[in-house]
């Protein structure tokens, strides 16, 4: 039997007159998943209400089989989190504070020392191990955070913008230590507005816009289409009906279409209609459909 | 894609320690995307590439093992275990221990202020001729001695409640606190629990050392010495409890508003000499109802008067004695205060949890 690795049901979080979460509902399973959303979308709120943090003004929500709201602490032990800002003592060093992050969630003495170790080994940070955190950049913050994370070996762990403030290095890196953890039984579920990182990390997809869910999907789902890049010099309302008629998705900007197809050939397509409407063409470009460009298409949709 | 279930897992197909990897070399495993099956019959330690990513690189030089990541398949300990972390990092953190050496400073110049003097008092016993219990001074008397223990520990007090409380919310850290398996109560708890704790040894390490410094004055001998102070024991364990209570609820209700630690330390012992005032402005004898209000309210001079409650002396017309009171009503307000405290921090603390 496969468990969902969350499930909500019409949940809904408001804080006294403002509407954060406006009845989410939907089954999310166990993988990476990537929740995209502007800022003020509602995603650090629907990671509080996960951990159990704040408590849904309406519906349920469970993590791992178990109700948030009934078994907090029995989903803590099994939920490892993130926060994107602070979180770290300035006057602790690396590994005392593994060690008393493990401990924290019950694991025994000895043993949270070792998977203390284990863990900044794995992020990087065993030479640095006995500095103090408030030495640390914010590369090695991030990596630290990331590896308290973890520490107690949880099912899930929750990321807040774990790439917030890093430069293309730190985030190339902390990329690769996030794509690992699925490899380590871990699933994840990364908050970003930058999309570009949650395509290269994650395999399912929440969008949400406005306290809505707007898209609860497979990514590939997402990206699959077809799309071509034209650029018409004549007839395009013409063009741009037709393709719409044919069953295309037509994003248009001035003279330029890009056409979206799910099924078929799209240059076979775009010839078809160019023909019929007597268009002419000054540019023809294929293109990969990116999270980025579904994002808008969904934004707009919403 | 694809998606798994999330029943309980194995080891993820990794799970391999340092341990594990020397004790894999050791037996002639050079490729660490095999399968290490068993190693010392004690851990599965199934690893391959595909799991751990980049599992090793070989050299000329030799091998370089990436160690992958080992699942914990121990036991969980519960909230207590959790508990007991957090007192025990809390006591470490107030008094400096594995942090930077400037941590150190205050606290323990507070300790060896109250040490160093009880110290020097039962040492005198046995180095100086003639040395008697009234050459003691305060020293030889536990009761009075809580009045010069007593001022050092509200100064103990103001340095360690913003200590222990402060710093985790200005740093975020009570984020990681609540992604854990414990609620406020338990973190409000085991805060508490460092300060009394710490606060407590505070007053009594140099009881002790008075206790038998004093008992090797008799004349009877060490032995009878150590009876007779003996009797007064409970009412040094009653009159520290006060004490740690009555002086500390205010110094962690302050913590949990302030966001500065100097600050904090300066508000309280603020609130504190302002507590003590009262005794200043009531009148001796007074039957006014403000005043026989505001009586318990006297924060400073509470545990004043529960130590001459326990001790039975005559009381030293504190606040209380002069509105007519008993010296009783101190310790209920001491213990009013710190179930108020308690309530407050649990209703700012849970917004967090």
């Amino acid at each position: 039997m496969t468990t969902p690795l969350i499930e909500l049901d019409g949940l809904m979080k408001a804080y006294g007159g403002h509407v954060a979460l406006k009845g989410l509902t939907g089954s999310i399973p166990a993988t990476s998943i990537g929740l995209v959303g502007a800022n003020g979308a509602g995603k650090s709120t629907l990671m509080k209400v996960l951990l159990g943090i704040l408590k849904p003004t309406a519906g349920s929500v469970r993590v791992l089989g178990l109700s948030v709201t009934d078994d907090t602490i029995a989903v803590r032990e099994r939920v490892g989190y993130m926060p994107e800002r602070g979180g770290l003592p300035p006057d602790q060093t690396a590994a005392d504070f593994m060690i008393y992050a493990a401990q924290l969630a019950g694991i025994p003495p000895r043993a949270a020392r070792q998977r203390a170790s284990d863990v900044l080994t794995l992020v990087g940070l065993h030479e640095e191990r006995f500095r103090y955190l408030g030495d640390f950049s914010t590369g090695m913050m991030q990596r630290a955070l990331l590896a308290q994370a973890i520490v107690h070996d949880p099912d899930l762990v929750l990321l807040d913008e774990p790439l917030s403030g890093l430069d293309p290095e730190g985030r190339d890196q902390m990329l690769r230590l996030i794509g690992r953890l699925k490899g380590f039984g871990i699933y994840t579920l990364v908050s970003s507005h930058v999309l570009t990182d949650i395509e290269s990390t994650c395999d399912w997809i929440v969008m949400i816009e406005g306290g809505r869910m707007i898209r609860n999907s497979p990514l590939d789902a997402l990206t699959s289409g077809q799309t071509v890049g034209v650029e018409v010099l004549d007839q395009v309302d013409a063009v741009e009906s037709l393709l719409v008629a044919r069953g295309a998705a037509v994003h248009r900007r001035g003279h330029h279409l890009d056409v979206t197809v799910s099924d078929g050939d799209p240059y076979d397509l775009i010839n078809r209609v160019l023909a019929e409407t007597g268009g002419g063409l000054s540019l023809l470009k294929a293109g990969v459909k990116t999270l980025e460009d579904a994002y808008f298409e969904e934004g707009r949709i919403a | 894609m694809s998606t798994d279930s999330v029943e309980p897992r194995n080891a993820g197909g990794v799970a391999v320690s340092a341990a594990m990897v020397a004790a894999a070399d050791s037996q002639g495993a050079t490729d660490t995307t095999a399968t290490v099956a068993d190693v010392n019959g004690a851990r599965r330690a199934s690893m391959s590439a595909g799991a751990t990513g980049p599992a090793s690189a070989n050299s000329a030089d030799g091998t370089v093992y990436d160690l992958g990541y080992a699942p914990h398949e121990g036991p969980r300990l519960g909230r207590s275990a959790a508990i007991r972390t957090m007192i025990i990092d809390g006591s470490r953190r107030a008094l400096g221990l594995r942090r930077k050496p400037w941590t150190k400073v205050i606290p323990w110049a507070l300790i060896a202020a109250a040490v160093v003097p009880a110290a020097w008092v039962v040492a005198l016993t046995f180095v100086a001729a003639g040395f008697t219990l009234e050459d003691a001074g305060p020293f030889g008397d536990p009761a009075e001695f809580f009045a010069i223990i007593g001022n050092l520990t509200m100064m103990f007090l103001a340095l360690v409640a913003p200590t222990l409380l402060i710093p985790d919310r200005e740093n975020g850290v009570l984020a990681i606190y609540a992604s854990r398996p414990v609620r406020a109560i338990d973190y409000l708890l085991a805060r508490g629990a460092a300060l009394a704790l710490l606060a407590s040894l505070f007053i009594l390490i140099p009881h002790t050392i008075l206790y038998f410094g004093i008992s090797a004055l008799y004349v009877d001998g060490f032995g009878a010495g150590l009876l007779e102070n003996g009797k007064e024991i409970p009412a040094i364990l009653g009159t520290t409890a006060a004490y740690v209570l009555g002086y500390g609820a205010p110094a962690f209700l302050v913590a949990v508003f302030v966001r500065r630690v100097a600050i904090a330390s300066g508000v309280y012992l603020l609130l504190m000499f302002m507590s003590g005032a009262l005794l200043e402005i009531t009148p001796r004898a007074t039957e006014q109802l403000v005043f026989k209000l505001l009586a318990p309210f006297s924060l400073l001079w509470n545990p004043w008067s529960v130590r001459d409650w326990l001790f039975d002396r005559e009381p030293e017309q504190l606040v209380l004695d002069r509105v007519g009171l008993e010296p009783w009503v101190g310790a209920i307000a001491i213990v009013a205060i710190a179930i108020v405290t308690g309530i407050i921090a649990h209703r700012k603390y849970r917004e967090t949890f």
